[in-house]
């Protein structure tokens, strides 16, 4: 198996009037062709900085961007100059956000857009980037995709729209394709058609995927394996099924708990206080402060993330030994 | 305390009756809800379920009296508040509050936590300044927020105590009836079972009853003591919660149920069955049933006349032509399924 994305130690900082504040800090990643790997946490966890970092979709001016490694396929970008990324994005990497409607340009038609993904990177021109146009929007199953190229994206459905972004993303065949919270704004019915969607272009093209989502539920039936953040770490990471029937840090247990299911009655488990802020990120375990299983240790130390095949966790007391 | 009426009649606390509201757009009508009939009992929870434009939000406002329905009639503590005058209506609003999706929208951005609970006293001309000062306080403490959160504005307190301010000003009228319109969607799940609990543990001690509008359906199974399901407008089936998720009868709930994810839910990569196609235009719904167009069950009578909802059991309403033959159909192998369909 291929590997399409290696990021070891990444770190985002914000420039701020406050100083610089770290929102992912020392994370890496791993995501090898045809597969999928989640990217779990709540607001303010870091996972989407993580994306727009590996893309580097977030400006110097406003952040530093630091990583020992960074490999999209078998390129090194650790040190990719504007260009470079350039020339990645869209090609190498494509990526589809929560909202299709703000992503899309209003004023031009979806055929337009396609056309124009495929013109950049030089992958056909004139009337065969239209017809390659027409087939991606086949291939993302848009009834009647020849009419519908004339269409805005005002005339079309969020879900038509988020099918019209992964056509874009797959214009070109890319290695990897970051999805962030890419059904949030869609109905049940209509996310699960555009998962599946996704699933079945991936067995297609064998891309990688990195899928960003709050939502345990969506990974528990779309992913290969999951990677838990909170406050800008990576706290636990391992193949699905184990992550979500023996979760090993207590944060990942408080969210399984805290989520309903068929047998949840009564009262749902809460997870008692709330995410820190960047600014006021405490010493040691940022979770500490909320977690029932903190020992004394937790509040000095940050726990390194340790584990073995691919089972990690950054833990002091974790619920079972890691 | 300050002379509110506790409610303490006997029956439902709530009767829709054949309600229906039609919007008027540049390419012509909208039936936002169509016909729909409703109850609602003392300290229950009725969780509205439904895809948007299923008409549920347009159901609340009309139900609040926010939208005059076209037709249909509106019961509220027995009295019928459909087409009441304004004044009056205002005296109606004391048993019947809201909370929002989105808090932040919701709440005056320049008004403190504290004033923004003591408004709809004020509003109602309820107590002197040191009796609603009193109960801002207590309403605070029942909603699991510190005293000195009166002194904040929303910006400075997290999503998920400006959704207890909410609902601490929802509560503050001792209403009968709280509608919630996707109330936890917008918050982190740690934060949304604390709302979650907060809801429940209210309604355990008040008695008060909650609309609960959602898009999440164990969000919506874990809280509701009975379920409907709309679809364009029209319920296509209802009854107690457990029962409709753990066997749903419409097709239509039989999808949303196999589509909606869950955790306990492994089976990755493996094909789901599940429906194709978009949501119709509610400007132009399919005649007869209007999910024939997407269901698999569907005959020719389904796309000329419209399925009554009728009971299949005690507590039970389906709006489907071929209800029991598909309980039939859906119990014999799998491997049968496409001679059927």
């Amino acid at each position: 198996m291929s590997v399409v994305l290696q990021v070891e130690g990444l770190c985002t900082s914000f420039k701020t009037r406050r100083g610089l504040l770290p929102a992912v800090h020392n994370v890496d990643l791993r995501i090898e062709a045809g597969e999928t790997l989640a990217l779990v946490g709540e607001s303010g966890s870091g996972k989407s900085v993580t994306a727009l970092s590996i893309l580097r979709l977030i400006s110097p001016d406003h952040a530093q961007i630091k990583a020992r490694s960074l490999r999209i396929g078998d390129e090194e970008l650790c040190s990719a100059t504007p260009p470079m990324m350039r020339a990645v994005r869209g090609k190498k990497a494509g990526m589809i956000f929560q909202d299709p409607a703000t992503s899309l340009n209003p004023v031009l038609s979806i055929g337009r857009q396609i056309v124009e993904a495929l013109e950049v990177h030089a992958v056909a021109r004139g009337k065969a980037a239209w017809d390659h146009a027409q087939a991606l929007l086949e291939r993302v199953r848009v009834p009647d995709a020849g009419r519908r190229l004339h269409d805005f994206p005002h005339q079309l459905s969020g879900g038509m729209n988020q099918r019209v972004m992964i056509a874009l993303a797959i214009a070109c065949s890319p290695r990897l394709l970051i999805a962030d919270e890419p059904t949030t704004a869609l109905d049940v019915t209509i996310q699960a058609q555009i998962l599946r969607l996704i699933r079945e272009l991936q067995d297609e093209i064998g891309m990688g995927v990195l899928l960003i989502t709050h939502d345990l539920a969506v990974v528990a039936r779309n992913a290969d394996r999951v990677a838990v953040m909170y406050a800008g770490r990576k706290v636990e990471e391992g193949r699905v099924a184990d992550v979500l029937r023996t979760p090993l840090h207590p944060y990942t247990a408080g969210l399984l708990a805290a989520t309903p299911d068929e047998r949840s009655n009564g009262r749902l488990a809460e997870i008692p206080g709330l995410v820190p802020g960047l600014a006021e990120m405490p010493p040691g375990c940022p979770f500490a402060p909320r977690c029932t299983r903190a020992l004394d240790v937790c509040s000095g130390a940050m726990p390194t993330i340790s584990g073995s095949s691919g089972r990690l966790a950054a833990c002091f007391n974790p619920i079972a030994p890691c | 305390m300050l002379g509110i009426p506790t409610n303490t009649s006997v029956g439902p606390v709530l009767e829709v009756s054949n309600l229906s509201l039609s919007f008027a757009t540049a390419t012509g009508l909208v039936r936002a809800v169509d016909d729909v009939s409703l109850t609602l009992g003392r300290g229950e929870t009725l969780g509205l379920v439904g895809e948007s434009g299923c008409g549920k939000s347009s159901l609340a406002r009309s139900i609040l009296g926010l939208t005059k329905p076209d037709s249909g009639s509106v019961r509220l503590l027995g009295r019928d508040i459909t087409g009441m005058p304004r004044e009056h209506m205002l005296q109606c609003r004391r048993d019947m509050q809201m909370i929002f999706q989105n808090p932040s929208a919701a709440l005056n951005p320049r008004l403190t936590a504290g004033r923004l609970i003591e408004e709809p006293l004020v509003v109602h001309g309820l107590g002197r300044r040191q009796e609603r000062r009193e109960r801002v306080g207590q309403l605070l403490s029942q909603v699991g927020l510190r005293p000195e959160v009166a002194q904040r504005y929303p910006h400075e307190i997290s999503g998920g105590q400006r959704q207890r301010v909410a609902i601490a000003r929802a509560l503050a009228l001792s209403p009968a009836v709280i509608v919630c319109d996707e109330p936890v969607s917008a918050l982190d799940v740690s934060v949304q079972a604390q709302v979650i609990n907060l809801l429940r543990d209210l309604q355990e001690r008040l008695g008060v009853s909650y609309i609960f509008i959602s898009h999440g359906l164990s969000v919506t199974r874990h809280i509701s003591h009975r379920v409907a399901i709309m679809y364009l407008g029209r319920i296509v089936e209802e009854g107690p919660a457990r029962e409709v998720f753990d066997a749903p009868s419409h097709p239509y709930t039989r999808a949303l149920i196999r589509a909606a994810p869950r955790i306990d839910d492994l089976s990755a990569g493996e094909a789901i069955e599940m429906l194709d196609g978009e949501l119709p235009s509610p400007l132009a719904p399919p005649p007869g049933c209007h999910f024939h167009t997407r269901c698999p069950f569907a005959i020719l009578n389904c796309g000329c006349t419209v399925p009554p909802l009728r009971a299949t059991g005690p507590e039970r309403r389906v709006a489907c032509h071929r209800t029991e033959e598909i309980g039939v159909l859906t119990s014999v192998a799998l491997h049968e399924k496409d001679h059927i369909t």
